[in-house]
């Protein structure tokens, strides 16, 4: 498991892979260790948005009538405010959606869409007290990046992928010992305890780490590999409505042509589909050519009360109300393929438990690229002889390692703290939350850089630990929202504000451990000018 | 309940596994022969089976297999730091687990859920 290219004319098999192994982790270790962070945040981003705007009632405090009415009195708004659209789209307050009811309606040709959040109880609009970017931001930017255009985005996103996916595979051709290696962890000895620590976290989370590499390349599979559909079908938009049309029937537009016709009743088709489901079962529906004779109601069964990763859909005659049931149209299996890995990544069927597995999974994704990229160095740095200088790579590498692993954290971190700062009228309330974000990022770069890594790794690790720790305090210095309320057994108990006050103090000590074990680990200044190597802190247990 | 049933067997089977492996079993403790090293062998995977059964069981086949994956990662992760830095707890704990997961399942069968 050497790092550069073997120095024999003949290089082996592994000695290869592990080359590539090196430099395909390394190279897009930065964007692909953002990709992680940010994407195992965006798993709660519904919780996180929760807390983000604290203006919003208690979830769940307040009855909002039951589904069919409010459905009913959804539709009604929508047609008032677009009588002629292509679409309604509407998610109900079910399940991790509970407080919110969001609308949404296509134009038929030109025209803006219409998007709005509004609160069940009153129907009036969400998030207008506090602008914020919310937790969907954090969760866009694991897929769009922020600051660049979408396409380039996408690509580099696409490239950092395929690196991962080529580094997860001859990670397992250069690890000789997988099983053998499989519980393996020894501490403090070194590079040793990194590459144990790599490791673990690889190959316990390997399933993970598999499925949501590849999956994520399929978002894109027509962007990223043309080709094939250049060669088929040809380019243009005739073409791409051809692939459309033969590739996902399932998401066929009906024409546009149909006579006028009005909608049966909203109320009664969906309380058709609760019927089947159960009350409060449907999380979200569509209808297709409101207001034309060729309606269609498609109802979706809230995600995590169902056994299945696909959704499971019902249809009705929007013009009759006739239930059509299952809808007929099946992708072809390459579609329903890909349909489950992308399910599998996004993770909306994850009911509470399995939804904080999820979130120890991309964990563990970060940390095998934090670990990676803090391999790298510790294998040179072991390699260095006596008072051998250190070659600019290395120190490089070393010096970006601090900003990168510590620093976005630490930007998260003042993304929280920013929602709760920064003036509630503000213009660009919601830019500027990011802004800190990228701000923070930038200073913790610019530090490891200009101060040894030997220093600035304690220094950044107790600031994160401060800033996450002090999360829940500045929360109750500023909201009424705080533990003191939130907590099931002081307080009237609102488990996902409760959590994330509990979460960000579970993160706040853990790196305050991190801290602390990380002082004294790099060689002093002094120590290696001697060629002496600092002896290694014992583990204080 | 299927979550503790299935985490406590693969926490358990996971231990079993690592039991067998000569370097694990005298970190632990032990000196496991050939043939008993076998029989821990055996025993570990079909612990690990009845933890993939216990969430098929309860969540179906499709979302129970994606749990068991993830209740996996949880406890190889726990065999792992408790080898490193409590070797001798580790049969105590994987006994206690076992333990756990019967008391899961007859909770289970007395209409617990």
């Amino acid at each position: 498991m050497s790092g550069g290219p073997a120095e024999t004319a003949q290089p082996g098999w592994r000695q290869t892979m592990s080359w590539l192994h090196t430099w395909t982790g390394l190279l897009l270790s930065v964007v692909l260790y953002f990709m992680f962070v940010t994407g195992t945040a965006g798993y709660v981003h519904l919780e996180i948005t929760r807390w983000m705007e604290p203006e919003r009632a208690a979830t769940g405090a307040e009855a909002v009538g039951s589904s069919p009415a409010l459905a009913a009195k959804a539709v009604a708004q929508l047609q008032a405010d677009m009588p002629r659209a292509k679409a309604y789209y509407i998610t109900l307050p079910a399940g991790r959606h509970a407080g919110e009811l969001s609308l949404y309606a296509s134009a038929l040709e030109g025209d803006a869409a219409i998007e709005r959040r509004l609160d069940p109880a009153t129907f009036a609009p969400l998030g207008t007290v506090r602008e914020t970017g919310g937790g969907g931001a954090l969760y866009a930017m694991h897929y769009a990046l922020h600051y660049l255009p979408g396409a380039v985005a996408m690509y580099l996103v696409g490239i950092a992928t395929m690196f991962m996916l080529i580094a997860i595979i001859t990670g397992v051709v250069v690890h000789k010992k997988i099983f053998a290696d499989f519980f393996t962890f020894r501490p403090a000895k070194r590079q040793r305890s990194w590459l144990d620590a790599h490791n673990l976290s690889s190959v316990l989370a390997l399933p993970f780490l598999v499925m949501i590499t590849y999956s994520g390349l399929l978002f894109y599979t027509f962007d990223y590999a043309p080709a094939a559909k250049w060669a088929a079908y040809g380019t243009g938009a005739e073409a791409n409505s051809r692939i459309d049309a033969e590739i996902y029937p399932s998401y066929a537009s009906l024409p546009i042509t149909a006579e006028p016709a009005p909608l049966a009743s909203v109320a009664d088709m969906i309380a058709a589909a609760e019927a089947r489901w159960g009350a409060g079962s449907v999380q979200y529906f569509n209808i297709q050519n409101p207001g034309l004779a060729n309606a269609i109601l498609t109802a979706e069964r809230e995600a995590t009360a169902r056994s299945a990763i696909l959704p499971q859909r019902l249809q009705s005659n929007a013009v009759t109300g006739a239930m059509l049931g299952d809808p007929g149209v099946r992708d072809p299996a390459s579609v329903q393929f890909a349909d489950v890995l992308i399910f599998l990544h996004e993770g909306n069927f994850a009911r509470p438990v399995l939804r904080w597995l999820y979130v120890v999974a991309g964990l563990f994704g970060a940390a095998m690229i934090a670990t990676g990229m803090v391999l790298w160095t510790a294998k040179r740095r072991q390699r260095l002889r006596g008072d051998a200088a250190a070659s600019a790579g290395l120190v490089f590498v070393e010096r970006l390692n601090v900003g990168v692993i510590v620093g976005l954290p630490l930007g998260i971190a003042v993304y929280f703290w920013a929602n709760r700062l920064l003036p509630l009228g503000m213009a660009g309330r919601a830019e500027w939350e990011m802004h800190a974000l990228f701000i923070t990022w930038a200073g913790a770069l610019i530090a490891g850089a200009l101060r040894p890594p030997g220093k600035a790794w304690p220094e950044q690790l107790a600031l994160a630990a401060l800033m996450f720790g002090a999360i829940p305090f500045l929360n109750a210095a500023t909201t009424t929202i705080h533990l003191g309320r939130t907590l099931p057994i002081v307080g009237e108990g609102d488990g996902v504000l409760a959590a994330f006050d509990l979460s960000m103090l579970v993160i706040g000590a853990c790196f305050a451990f991190a801290a602390r074990r990380a002082r004294g680990k790099y060689p002093s200044a002094a120590s290696r000018a001697t060629g002496m190597i600092a002896p290694h802190p014992v583990p204080a247990e | 309940v299927a979550y503790l049933i299935s985490f406590c067997a693969a926490f358990a089977g996971f231990a079993t596994l690592a039991l067998a492996m000569p370097k694990h079993a005298r970190a632990a403790g032990f000196a496991v022969a050939r043939l008993r090293a076998q029989a821990l062998r055996g025993g570990g995977w079909l612990l690990l089976t009845l933890s993939a059964a216990a969430l098929i069981a309860a969540s179906g086949w499709q979302i129970g297999l994606v749990e068991f994956c993830a209740v996996l990662t949880i406890a190889g992760i726990a065999v792992a730091l408790l080898l490193s830095y409590r070797p001798t707890w580790l049969v105590r704990f994987a006994l206690a687990a076992f333990m756990a997961g019967i008391a899961g399942c007859s909770m289970l069968l007395q209409g617990w859920t």
